[in-house]
């Protein structure tokens, strides 16, 4: 991997959450010294169980949290950066928005906040809201919407200013099967327009299907990275493989969920 | 600049198609045309009742739309995550304080001002006894500045209630911060006395800090319309606004401060 192709770095990334209670100060690890590196174009896949600091990696990525040590870099800027921001889409798990205004009231704002041009966002917003299928809904309010609507609306923000990067959290929780399939779909299309993809997820046949690189977090610690050639030649095949690194890591696979 | 019109305007229609904004609207112009009745109860003062209790009825409703759209558009902001999508945009989390800002202190200055227009429909629905209230008052000319003084009033407290609601942890202790803020702020006076003749010391320095934090809402007491006949000090109104905009333009600032150091 040349230098050039890299879009984004996690330089020793370690976060430590503090709790304080009557003077009591604890504390615990979010992610403790990650460094990854991201190349232009690829699909890459954060697999973990629930704690394990998926989300904490990306809001670290995103910039919503602070890095006890160690940084981020996209494109070569420390984030949070305005020109790492501007080409970032982020999807959160699960997308909330104002509940009294509509889709294209929405992406308008979003618009506008990603320094989209007034004349080239209308018509950018009716694409969006076609490729998510949500065309029919864009004048309802955002109240009224499901829980799979809501999540086509927060795919739709994300791609919304063309961004390089999309960092997806769990992006296909909650959807039906016909859902599922076009969020997929989607997916797969942005890749081929060039796009750099990161997602984190519980859900195993998705990463297989999707991801050209996963890596698996324990407890905090990126524990393996791998690519595709390790789980192609067989269906199941990276279950097997990230129970397999949970075992090695000392997790006990009786422990309760 | 940019941004912060669209937080503005996002903030504004928020406001405007909250049903609780709504009630807030209806609440007040009821309230309004109810005084109607309680100046029945006296005759010969029915005009002064009415227009004292439509005054304190504007700037009530300006604190309530001021401290429940600070703590439903930020405080749930924070608490729905919506502000994710903001904040991974672009746009500098000062810039997103100012936009929540303008959009709230708009919404609290049209709700001041279409109660005002309703407030002075009641005023003249009496046109005997408002000539008379006229002839002692020039009230053309007093009543637009009670309310820039009242709106000057809910600058500051928006900007309280802005701060709160970026750092409290629920909604009830935001409010109640909020109100205890406003309550405090119309007791300057009695604090200042306070300080010159029961404190010593370091307690005197303490209690002066504190009036030092807590706003001087009675520098925009102009309710008491009657104590200033031909009242036409412009140059004061004017001070009194720097006085507001400066206390609210610190309680922005260390917002804004605070809020470049928040996690979410």
């Amino acid at each position: 991997m040349s230098k050039s192709d890299v879009v984004l770095t996690l330089h020793h990334l370690t976060k430590t959450y503090k709790r304080s209670h009557l003077g009591f100060v604890k504390r615990f690890r979010g992610i403790a010294d990650v460094n990854l590196e991201i190349e232009k174009g690829e699909i890459f896949g954060l697999l973990g169980l629930n704690g394990s600091g998926k989300t904490t990696t990306i809001k670290l990525l995103l910039g919503l949290l602070f890095p006890t040590e160690g940084h981020v870099e996209i494109y070569g800027h420390r984030v949070p950066h305005p020109f790492a921001q501007q080409r970032i889409g982020y999807l959160p798990e699960v997308p909330y928005f104002y509940r009294n205004l509509t889709p294209v009231e929405v992406l308008d704002l979003y618009g506008m906040l990603s320094k989209m041009h007034p004349k080239s966002l209308r018509p950018r917003i009716e694409e969006v809201l076609s490729l998510v299928k949500l065309d029919h809904a864009k004048k309802r309010p955002m109240r009224e919407f499901s829980k799979g609507m809501l999540q086509r609306a927060g795919l739709a923000q994300a791609i919304l200013h063309d961004p390089e990067i999309l960092i997806l959290d769990e992006p296909v929780t909650g959807l039906d099967p016909l859902g599922l399939h076009q969020v997929r779909k989607l997916i797969v299309e942005l890749n081929e327009q060039g796009k750099t993809i990161f997602f984190s997820s519980h859900n195993m046949a998705e990463v297989e299907k999707l991801a050209d690189r996963v890596g698996i977090l324990v407890d905090g610690k990126l524990v393996r990275v791998f690519t595709k050639d390790n789980w192609i030649m067989k269906e199941g095949l990276l279950e097997e493989i990230f129970l397999q690194t949970l075992e090695s890591s000392g997790v006990s696979l009786e422990r309760p969920a | 600049m940019k941004a912060i019109l669209s937080i503005a305007k996002i903030t504004l229609i928020e406001q405007i198609r909250n049903r609780l904004y709504l009630v807030i609207l209806f609440f007040g112009a009821t309230i309004l045309v109810a005084s109607l009745l309680v100046g029945a109860l006296a005759p010969g003062y029915r005009v002064r009742v009415i227009f004292d209790l439509g005054l304190v009825a504007i700037e009530i409703f300006g604190l309530i739309t001021a401290v429940f759209g600070a703590v439903n558009l930020v405080l749930q902001e924070v608490e729905t995550k919506t502000i994710y999508l903001i904040l991974t945009r672009p746009v500098n989390r000062m810039s997103y304080l100012f936009g929540r800002f303008v959009g709230l202190i708009v919404a609290v200055a049209a709700t001041m001002v279409f109660m005002a227009l309703i407030h002075i429909l009641v005023i003249v629905f009496r046109p005997y006894q408002f000539q008379v209230f006229l002839e002692r008052v020039d009230f053309w000319h007093i009543y637009p500045l009670i309310i820039a003084m009242s709106i000057g009033k809910m600058f500051m407290t928006t900007a309280i209630a802005l701060f709160f609601s970026l750092f409290a942890t629920s909604s009830v202790s935001a409010l109640i911060f909020t109100v205890s803020f406003w309550v405090a702020g119309h007791f300057g006076t009695e604090l200042a006395f306070l300080i010159d003749t029961s404190f010593k010391g370091v307690a005197a320095i303490l209690v002066h800090f504190i009036s030092w934090i807590l706003p001087n809402f009675q520098y925009f007491n102009f309710r008491d319309i009657f104590s200033f006949p031909n009242f036409s000090g412009y140059q004061y109104v004017g001070k009194a606004w720097m006085y507001g905009v400066g206390y609210a333009s610190f309680f922005l600032a260390l917002s804004s401060f605070l809020f470049s150091k928040k996690e979410f």
